[in-house]
């Protein structure tokens, strides 16, 4: 058994980021809600007057909009694939990272969702993406890429709000026993009448790798179906084979850097240095620095293939990304995607959590730049030179990006807020076995050495 | 307290119900004589089907011959009248555009008279305004004021009328005074010289083995572009026949230089040396002209001609000597040759002399007779219209002039250049302006009497002999206008002056001398008649003026170059011409300067930079735009901009004008459209013959497909696009716009790139920088059979028919923009906005192409309308398609007939056959898009 006085600090310091609320917070949501308030009205202005608000013309058809649908699809794949990855890895600082990492799965693909709509010539016709019997006996075009969109995005949100929710259940039960009032009556509600007898464990644990093992080869396909939105067209710049690996690196690098980010903000935020630690942060630091040179490795193979492509409009295209008045996009690709990141090979800026978040903070940059790069400069330089053009975003796309980003903050606050943002029973169990290396599940004895550092566990004690 | 109501019978209600529907019905009635407006239905008419006037287009002074095409009351599209000599079939893009004036919202209605001097106008009813104008004549006449007519020029019914009216009014025919700003007034002078006949000759292009141009951009505003454009198209696909050439001497690329073989250019103002230079070698060498002159007028001419040798017009001219020698050679050899000019870019002080040796080449090499053809000199002929005017201006000095009648004129339009005019204004008692628009001289006039429009009214139209069109109303008028004509016989019937004139309306009295098969065939065509021309004694008695321009001598030359979109009375172009890029610079909306790259480079500017433009104490800012092909020491700019720098007295014929200083004033502005690249940069577009044979396999290969291949049970229709014709008149752009109902999107919009049109001609820059080569290539919707755009809809907005055509379906259409981004050809448009059409705009619509909302996207449809509408009518006839029953709106307005419809399935139609022909290339073929629309390479040109 888990000493009483461990798990009661841990039920504490866990419902101590539900329960305490500072004017901090507060000022933190209204910013991000306002933010979001912004960009929707951003976008009613866009659904009232037309697409002219926006910077986009012939031949860019898609820029910003575009831009951070990738980029929240890629952000969405960092949580819930480590997450699973992690699980069947048993590693240790799946506890502290897993639940924030899914959360932000779900909502980073929330936010993700609007932009389909929001982009849409006539968005009020959105429905008509999906299949569903009526009247006109039409149904979408199934070699549309967009429409593999539709069910691979739909299909991700479902599996990963599951899977999210699946973790969540011990922690609802405990915290449903726990708290009075309406929040009480909210979490025994949303716990389905989980109790934590073994019977109920034993099958939640043959259910929970289920979801695990469905979601990672649902991550990398989602991923891989949003690449050929740009793939299966005959685009300069889009028409590649190597689009859908290229894509799911990218993403789990951006979600890494992403999750770095709101990790190190939630440990300051909510004082969780003891569940929350360095390792935690060099483990993800090793991880994003692994994808960054698989980045590399893509960017450098990307460039060779075209330019040794027998289509001209490619070697072109390539060549003006490089050096031509567009360049300056590239090489901040570069320097935030492949040179950056190296200096995680250094251990002190893995530990360093300021030196790190820098290099988070540049990756996440690099990797929106990134897609505007793959979106907006293929476009603009196509095969008809006569109609070359440029684009820049308008104050419109800008509000509704900024829109996005407070919608993605204000949702995950939102999250935190209600629901315990590390796992409380795994968390526990980590504990236990530090404890009774020999009780509950055989824990390998590295796993055991990662404990919950003296001084925090005597600050509680 | 109870309400009262009365009992109601059955009978009271049935009563009341009875007189409820009356009304209703009848108000329903009145709404209906609105939405079809006929005077007196025509037999034939049925809702839903069309209904063809056969008119005259009255934008310029070719008077090509046009074809309204009317739906329920209001013509809705402007074609060519096939019939007619001058158009055949064919309009320019300024015809198209015709349209636009017609339901100009802003188009004049009601009359308005000012009461006395310095009082604001004031709309006024068609009693008192023509009250007024009665009394301004009665007064005028009374106190011997003398009455003057100032109109357009109207060689036909209205003209004559306005010569009978005058004289009905006891005036002396020199008051009737024609303004033709840019009539080459010069070329008649120099007839009058050369062979004693001051009338404007006619020209045979299609049946020159060579021709050289001096400087006139016949394909532009030289005279009748529509029926040159056709000329010049028939002589290229002559080429297989034997030699045909097309050479083009003048200081600028324009676009009848880019259709010329060989582009040259000598110092600005020397070119006569050229001529005289040319005609000294086909004196020397056997012109096929020689022999038929006096002895005594070829040793004059030798004498005169003495001073000419090759190595001294070199030096001169600039030209090398056996490019002069060549050039003389050919032109003597070629039989017949023409040579024409000199147009306005080479129209300098000298113009008279110019024009006055090139006849005289003419004459020399055999072309007059051949290719040249005068004719006898009509009346309207009698006086150049500046002369004219000088007239009038003389005798408003002497003494006040009593009505100045003004008729779809405004010499104010052209600045400085007509000041004269301006100060004429206040010698007269009363200023009546016959016009569709309040434009500046109409707001200083006493009394503005709204005329119908062109498409509105009646009249006969006489370009040359031999061709009488007629100008037939082609809907009831739009708004109160009153014709002209009838106003002018009301106020001779007030004052009781009626001598000669028509006893009814102007309308019956045209309408009797012509029978149904006239109005139907649009005009009454004779054969040409022609009048023999002799040289004079000594045709080359003239002190040789080349070369003098005034100016700093650091500064360029200025050149005046004409403009397809602009009309040439100086009125403002409509919005639709505004658009519509310049084929040359590919500049829509904005003027601009035009300077050589090095030459801008040594005054420190780019494109877009503005500079000031200084010419004698005038002032002019525009932006630049480099254009290489230009000579270096030139500044050129088009000629409705260039309105401000014209001096007083200048004539707005001319185009060479005194050298301009140009300072940098550090500003920038994007010119529109400010994208894209001039260079094809290898991507194979507008290709040579030569350069797709080298192109080994240009031809796309077979590629294998996981798909099975479309099939098209009856049809596969397809374009053919003969690159070698097409000389970039963008008349088919303004044609597809009209007739799709494309929006206008303004300048802002077009400058980045969001105009709405379904077609447009590309335009590159090929070839050295010493001798670059423009090239047109017209691009559409390429209605590929394996369409890029059809695959990635995940809506099924955009889809295959069987017939081929790439199928868009607005109503299903979501706007996710894929199929845009995902066409190599760019060939789609996204409506970033609704367009709004305002009255009576929406009237002009056509009915059978829906009118698109925001969000969704649009592209050309060969216009299916027309697909279907000739299926329709061949299922009613029971018959089968013929080839050459579809043409859609580009292919039928084409004036070179450059672009062939048809199926490409039937192997005997002329668009298979073409698509077959060993010129034959599909844009981005490579790509596996198998486009329904095939380009055929331009033929050989040399570039010595």
């Amino acid at each position: 058994m888990t000493s009483p006085s461990l798990a009661a600090t841990i039920d504490r310091d866990m419902e101590a980021s539900i329960t305490r609320t500072t004017w901090r917070f507060w000022l933190a949501l209204f910013v991000a809600a306002g933010f979001a308030a912004l960009g929707g009205w951003a976008w009613s202005q866009i659904l009232q007057v037309g697409f002219g608000l926006t910077g986009l013309d012939t031949p860019v058809m898609w820029g910003t909009l575009i831009t951070n649908f990738v980029f929240f699809i890629g952000v969405s794949h960092a949580g819930t694939l480590v997450s699973a990855i992690l699980f069947f890895a048993r590693s240790p600082i799946r506890a502290g990272i897993g639940r924030s990492a899914e959360a932000m799965t779900v909502i980073a693909i929330m936010t993700a969702g609007l932009f389909p709509v929001i982009h849409l010539g006539r968005a009020w016709l959105c429905f008509w993406l999906l299949p569903y019997p009526n009247e006109r006996q039409i149904w979408p075009n199934f070699h549309s890429p967009l429409v593999w969109d539709v069910f691979a995005i739909t299909s991700y949100v479902t599996i990963s709000a599951l899977f999210l929710y699946m973790g969540l259940l011990p922690d609802l039960a405990s915290l449903g026993r726990r708290l009075r009032g309406v929040r009480g009556w909210l979490y025994r509600s949303l716990s389905l009448g989980f109790s934590g007898t073994d019977g109920e464990w034993s099958l939640y644990e043959k259910a929970y790798p289920i979801f695990a093992g469905v979601v990672i080869p649902l991550a990398v396909s989602v991923h891989s179906v949003v690449s050929w939105d740009f793939a299966m067209s005959i685009t300069p710049g889009w028409h590649s084979t190597i689009f859908a690996p290229y894509f799911v690196a990218g993403a789990i690098f951006s979600g890494v850097a992403l999750a770095i980010i709101l990790l190190a903000i939630l440990r300051r935020a909510y004082n969780l240095h003891a569940y929350i630690r360095e390792s935690h942060f060099d483990i993800l630091a090793r991880l994003m620095l692994a994808m960054s040179l698989i980045m590399t490795l893509v960017y450098v193979t990307e460039v060779f293939l075209s330019v040794f492509h027998g289509e001209r409009a490619e070697r072109d295209l390539y060549v003006w990304r490089m050096v031509g008045s567009q360049a300056p996009i590239f090489w901040s690709v570069i320097f935030c995607n492949s040179i950056a990141p190296l200096l995680c090979f250094s251990r002190r800026v893995r530990v360093d959590l300021r030196l790190l978040l820098v290099v988070a903070f540049l990756v996440s940059l690099g990797m929106w730049i990134e897609r505007y790069m793959i979106v907006v400069t293929s476009l603009s330089h196509g095969y008809d030179p006569a109609q070359w053009g440029s684009y820049t975003p308008s104050r419109y796309e800008l509000m509704i990006t900024a829109g996005a980003f407070g919608w993605f903050t204000m949702l995950f606050m939102i999250f935190v807020k209600v629901f315990p943002s590390i796992s409380i029973s795994e968390t526990k169990q980590a504990e236990h076995a530090q404890s009774s290396p020999d009780a509950g599940h055989a824990q390998s004895a590295e796993h055991a050495a990662i404990a919950i550092p003296t001084t925090a566990g005597e600050s509680h004690a | 307290m109870s309400v009262d109501i009365p009992p109601v019978s059955r009978r009271r209600f049935l009563v009341g119900a009875a007189a409820g529907s009356t009304v209703l019905l009848g108000c329903g009635e009145t709404v209906a004589r609105h939405v079809i407006p006929w005077v007196a239905p025509p037999p034939d008419a049925i809702p839903g089907l069309s209904l063809f006037y056969r008119t005259v287009c009255r934008e310029c002074s070719a008077g090509c011959g046009m074809t309204a095409r009317s739906r329920e009351g209001h013509v809705v599209k402007l074609e060519g009248n096939p019939e007619h000599p001058i158009g055949r079939g064919a309009l320019c893009v300024r015809g198209q555009a015709a349209i636009e004036g017609l339901y100009d919202p802003k188009r004049l209605g009601v009359p308005s008279l000012r009461e006395h001097a310095g009082a604001a106008s004031k709309e006024v009813s068609w009693d008192a305004a023509e009250g007024a104008f009665a009394d301004a004549l009665r007064k005028a006449l009374a106190a011997s004021r003398p009455v003057f007519v100032l109109s357009r020029p109207e060689p036909g019914a209205v003209g004559t009328l306005l010569d009978t009216w005058l004289a009905a009014l006891g005036q002396a025919p020199g008051q009737r005074v024609t303004f033709d700003p840019l009539e080459p007034a010069f070329i008649r002078a120099a007839a009058s010289a050369t062979f004693g006949v001051a009338t404007q000759p006619s020209y045979d292009i299609a049946a020159a083995h060579m021709v050289l141009s001096i400087g006139a951009d016949f394909l532009e505003d030289w005279g009748s572009p529509v029926e040159h454009a056709r000329a010049l198209s028939e002589l290229r696909a002559k080429a297989s026949e034997g030699e045909r050439r097309f050479v083009y001497v003048g200081p600028r690329l324009s676009l009848t230089a880019a259709a010329a073989d060989e582009w040259l250019s000598v110092r600005p103002g020397t070119e006569i040396e050229l001529v005289l230079a040319l005609a000294r070698i086909a004196l020397t060498s056997g012109g096929a002209g020689v022999s038929a002159l006096p002895a005594a007028t070829v040793a004059k001419l030798t004498q005169a001609l003495a001073h000419y040798e090759l190595a001294g017009v070199e030096q001169r001219t600039g030209l090398a000597a056996s490019t002069i020698k060549r050039l003389g050679e050919q032109l003597v050899r070629a039989r017949p040759s023409l040579v024409l000019g000199p147009g306005r870019v080479v129209a300098g002080q000298n113009a008279v002399s110019l024009a006055r040796a090139i006849q005289v080449l003419n004459v020399l090499t055999g072309a007059v007779g051949q290719t040249v053809h005068w004719s006898e000199p009509a009346e309207q002929d009698a006086q150049p219209s500046v002369q004219s005017l000088d007239h009038l201006i003389e005798t408003a000095r002497a003494g006040r002039i009593g009505v100045l009648v003004v008729h779809h004129a405004d010499p104010l339009r052209f600045g400085a250049a007509f000041e004269g005019f301006t100060e004429l204004l206040e010698h007269v008692d009363f200023v009546a302006v016959f016009a569709n628009h309040a434009e500046e001289l109409a707001q200083r006039a006493n009394l503005v009497l709204p005329d119908h429009h062109f498409l509105e009214s009646w009249s006969t139209v006489s370009p040359r002999p031999g061709v009488q069109g007629i100008q037939q109303p082609t809907m009831s008028p739009l708004l109160p206008t009153r014709a002209a004509a009838d106003v002018l016989l009301d106020a001779a019937r007030t004052l009781e002056r009626t001598d000669g004139l028509p006893t009814g309306s102007f309308a019956e009295k045209i309408r009797d001398n012509l029978t149904p098969a006239d109005l139907q065939r649009g005009g009454i065509f004779d054969a040409r008649p022609v009048h023999v021309v002799a040289l004079v004694d000594d045709p080359l008695k003239f002190a040789l003026d080349s070369a003098s321009l005034d100016g700093p001598e650091s500064g360029l030359a200025l050149v005046v170059t004409p403009s397809l979109r602009h009309p040439e009375d100086g009125r403002s172009p409509g919005s639709l011409l505004s658009e519509i890029s310049d084929p040359v610079t590919g500049i829509s909306w904005s003027g601009w300067v035009e300077l050589h790259p090095a030459t801008a480079a040594s005054l420190g500017v780019a494109t877009g930079d503005v500079v000031r433009l200084v010419l004698a104490g005038r002032q002019l800012e525009l932006p630049v735009h480099e254009h290489a092909g230009l000579r270096r020491d030139i500044a050129a700019v088009g000629a409705p901009f260039a309105t401000g720098l014209l001096g007083r007295g200048v004539d707005p014929a001319l185009g060479l004008l005194s050298r301009v200083a140009i300072h940098k004033l550090g500003r920038h502005v994007a010119l529109a459209p400010g994208h894209g690249s001039d260079r094809q940069e290898g991507r194979g577009l507008a290709l040579t013959e030569a350069e797709l044979e080298k192109q080994e396999g240009g031809r796309e290969h077979t590629h294998l497909s996981m798909y099975a291949e479309h099939e098209h049970p009856t049809h596969r229709w397809g374009l053919v696009v003969d690159l070698d014709r097409c000389n970039g008149c963008v008349a088919c752009v303004a044609a597809c716009q009209v007739e799709n109902n494309s929006p206008i999107v303004g300048p802002k919009e077009a400058a980045i790139g969001r105009t709405m049109n379904w077609m447009r001609i590309e335009r590159f820059v090929e070839g050295s920088a010493e001798h670059p080569d423009l090239r047109f290539v017209p691009m559409m919707c390429q209605q590929c059979d394996n369409a890029p755009c059809e695959g990635v809809c995940p809506v099924y907005a955009t889809y295959h028919t069987a017939e081929g055509l790439n199928a868009q379906i607005y109503n299903r259409c979501v706007g996710t923009r894929y199929c845009e981004n995902n066409c190599p050809y760019q060939a789609r448009r996204f409506n970033w906005y609704d367009n709004p059409h305002p009255a009576p705009t929406n009237l002009g619509l056509n009915p059978d192409v829906s009118v698109r909302e925001r969000g969704v996207t649009e592209k050309c449809t060969f216009c299916v309308q027309r697909i279907r509408e000739v299926k329709e009518q061949a299922k009613l006839d029971g018959r089968q398609l013929r080839d050459g029953d579809v043409t859609p709106a580009c292919v039928q307005t084409c004036p070179a007939s450059a672009l062939v419809f048809g199926d490409l399935q039937d192997a005997g139609s002329r668009v298979a056959k073409l698509a077959d022909d060993k010129r034959a290339y599909h844009v981005l073929g490579h790509l596996n898009t198998k486009p329904g629309v095939t380009y055929l390479a331009r033929r050989r040109r040399e570039t010595t």
